[in-house]
């Protein structure tokens, strides 16, 4: 019994696998021009453009999938997703308010570094006040969470207001979710963090099954509560933050993703992580094609696209398996 | 004779609303005893204080007679198993990665499941009667099910004493018996001493060995079940009186 259910998931692995790789290649080769090696930019547009777009939609999938999966099992909501509790509006923050002092040529350049720098006030904003003698309480971090992510919204919408029009643009336009500021050094260090957060997190995947059973059967079994939950969310903010800064606030991934994966492979931690990051990379390249395509030459923000198919199709899932009991 | 898990003068208040006035008591290696008395009364506290969830105002808790605060999470994870009142499922996890989870305590690998848990978790599905369910999402079973796919999770920890809070509340006559039975064999075929919370005092004073009664914080009375669980005594610990003498 046990080696046919792992037969299934080392299948299932092996083609989501085989999607990313697809995914990255429809990526490269889809576009509003055609091209391919024998025109005379169409190396520089596929290494240059195309690649980098198409390796940053996949990281920042990844990302965010993986930061939605552990934001559920860490506050106990299914519909917990990494913009919930305010790193990714003090991140737009950050962003919106250094526009403000900026030129607009510099604007594209110094969004990541303003971006890291708000989601992180935020990160400590947040943790600071959920500690309860030393214990990090996942209600009010819950509440606080939404609470500033709704009082950033605020402050963003109210700067706007008073930025120009060209800059209010390039703002509004990352904030919705935008994929164009990739190159390789960039794509370096999104590699490295995410690396580094992913091989962190999955040695917290036993603790993550056990924690979504409630901290007081959790503890009982053994796990040291207070330290995973405080692991976990400052990985969690991390791979979240990083993501925002290369991309905006890129929705439903995060959420859609990770029940996606629970549909296909179960709900064991050790495998939905990194089968959520290989369905949520592929997913948003994909989805970046389409924003790409669909009003070419001008592009859509991609939010707009994993939101507007996210949705039904997401819904059209959890009927079919509801009618089975097993979501 | 030596003690199990001895609880020695441990008092206890949340926040100055409830408080536990010193309690003594211990659970010797196959008790099977029932703690009982009215809601409020700091039954479940007193079983968290003595698995170390809750740390003790002042006294002491003695595991296997060495301070229970010696011992590491895991340590204690492995000698006392714990099943709550209810526990709320988030995703669908299969029957056999929840009794797996039980194993935790006593691997030292963060990832893998060793070949000696596999065996393990499918022993304790065996004994629980739950093996023939062990692929199903814990979301299609009965709340009687579920149940005995905890009980599975608790004794694939290989625990010396297994405590239950109120095990039977969402439980019919018949799951009522059957989950009673059931720790009755664990508690004599795999010598597992029991403590176990539950207002079903007609159905427990027919398995269970000794009894505690606390009220208000206080451990007021302990022995022998059949002295502690007779009609007439129960009468007098709730402070009501029987017209027919049938049914408490």
């Amino acid at each position: 019994m046990q080696k046919s259910t792992s037969r299934k998931k080392i299948i299932v692995f092996g083609l989501l696998a085989l999607l990313a790789c697809l995914s990255l290649a429809i990526g490269v080769f889809f576009g509003s021009t055609s091209q391919d090696w024998s025109t005379a930019e169409g190396p520089f547009i596929i290494l240059n453009l195309r690649l980098p777009r198409g390796l940053l939609a996949l990281l920042v999938g990844m990302a965010l999938s993986v930061a939605g999966a552990v934001f559920q099992a860490l506050l106990r909501n299914p519909l917990a997703d990494p913009h919930l509790l305010g790193v990714s509006a003090g991140g737009a923050l950050g962003v919106v308010l250094g526009s403000g002092f900026l030129l607009t040529g510099t604007l594209a350049f110094s969004i990541p570094v303003l971006s890291s720098l708000g989601s992180l006030i935020a990160v400590v904003i947040v943790y600071r006040l959920s500690l309860r003698k030393g214990a990090l309480s996942i209600y009010t971090l819950l509440l606080i969470g939404v609470m500033l992510n709704s009082f950033f919204v605020s402050i963003i919408v109210f700067l706007q207001s008073l930025v120009r029009a060209d800059e209010l643009m390039t703002v509004l336009f990352w904030l919705l979710g935008n994929l164009s500021f990739a190159n390789y050094p960039r794509l370096a260090v999104i590699t490295a963090i995410l690396t580094a957060t992913l091989v962190l997190l999955m040695l917290q995947t036993k603790k993550m099954n056990i924690l979504s059973l409630g901290e007081t059967t959790a503890q009982s079994l053994g796990v040291s509560v207070e330290r995973t939950k405080k692991i976990v969310f400052i990985l969690a903010a991390l791979l979240t933050g990083m993501a925002v800064s290369v991309s905006g606030m890129i929705g439903f991934v995060g959420l859609v993703v990770p029940h996606l994966t629970r549909l296909l492979l179960g709900s064991d931690y050790r495998t939905l992580l990194p089968a959520s990051a290989l369905l949520g990379g592929s997913v948003l390249v994909c989805s970046d094609v389409l924003a790409r395509l669909l009003i070419a030459p001008q592009e859509l923000p991609v939010g707009v696209i994993t939101s507007f198919l996210g949705v039904p199709f997401f819904i059209y899932f959890l009927k079919q398996r509801e009618a089975k009991r097993v979501f | 004779m030596q003690s199990k898990l001895k609880w020695h003068r441990v008092t206890f208040s949340y926040d100055g609303y409830f408080e536990m006035k010193p309690s003594s008591y211990a659970l010797h290696e196959g008790d099977f005893t029932l703690f009982f008395g009215p809601n409020g009364a700091g039954k479940t506290t007193f079983f968290k204080i003595g698995m170390g969830l809750l740390s003790p105002a002042s006294g002491q808790v003695l595991l296997e007679e060495k301070p229970l605060n010696t011992y590491r999470t895991a340590e204690i994870a492995q000698r006392i198993a714990y099943l709550e009142q209810e526990i709320h499922y988030l995703f669908p996890f299969t029957v056999e990665e929840i009794v797996l989870m039980g194993r935790f305590p006593h691997t030292q690998s963060h990832f893998w499941d060793r070949k000696e848990d596999l065996e393990i978790a499918a022993w304790a599905m065996e004994i629980t009667g739950t093996l023939r369910f062990a692929k199903r999402s814990i979301f299609q079973l009965s709340g009687g099910e579920k149940r005995k796919v905890e009980i599975a999770r608790a004794i694939c920890q290989k625990p010396k004493i297994l405590f239950l809070d109120e095990p039977t509340t969402f439980l019919d006559i018949k799951q009522k018996n059957e989950l009673f039975e059931l720790l009755m064999k664990l508690n004599q075929e795999e010598r597992i001493t029991i403590g176990l919370i539950s207002h079903q005092l007609e159905t427990a004073r027919r398995y269970v060995r000794s009894a505690v009664f606390i009220q208000n914080g206080q451990i007021e009375a302990s022995g022998q079940a059949s002295d502690l669980l007779a009609d007439n005594q129960i009468c007098q610990f709730f402070n009501f009186t029987l017209s027919s003498g049938i049914h408490p």
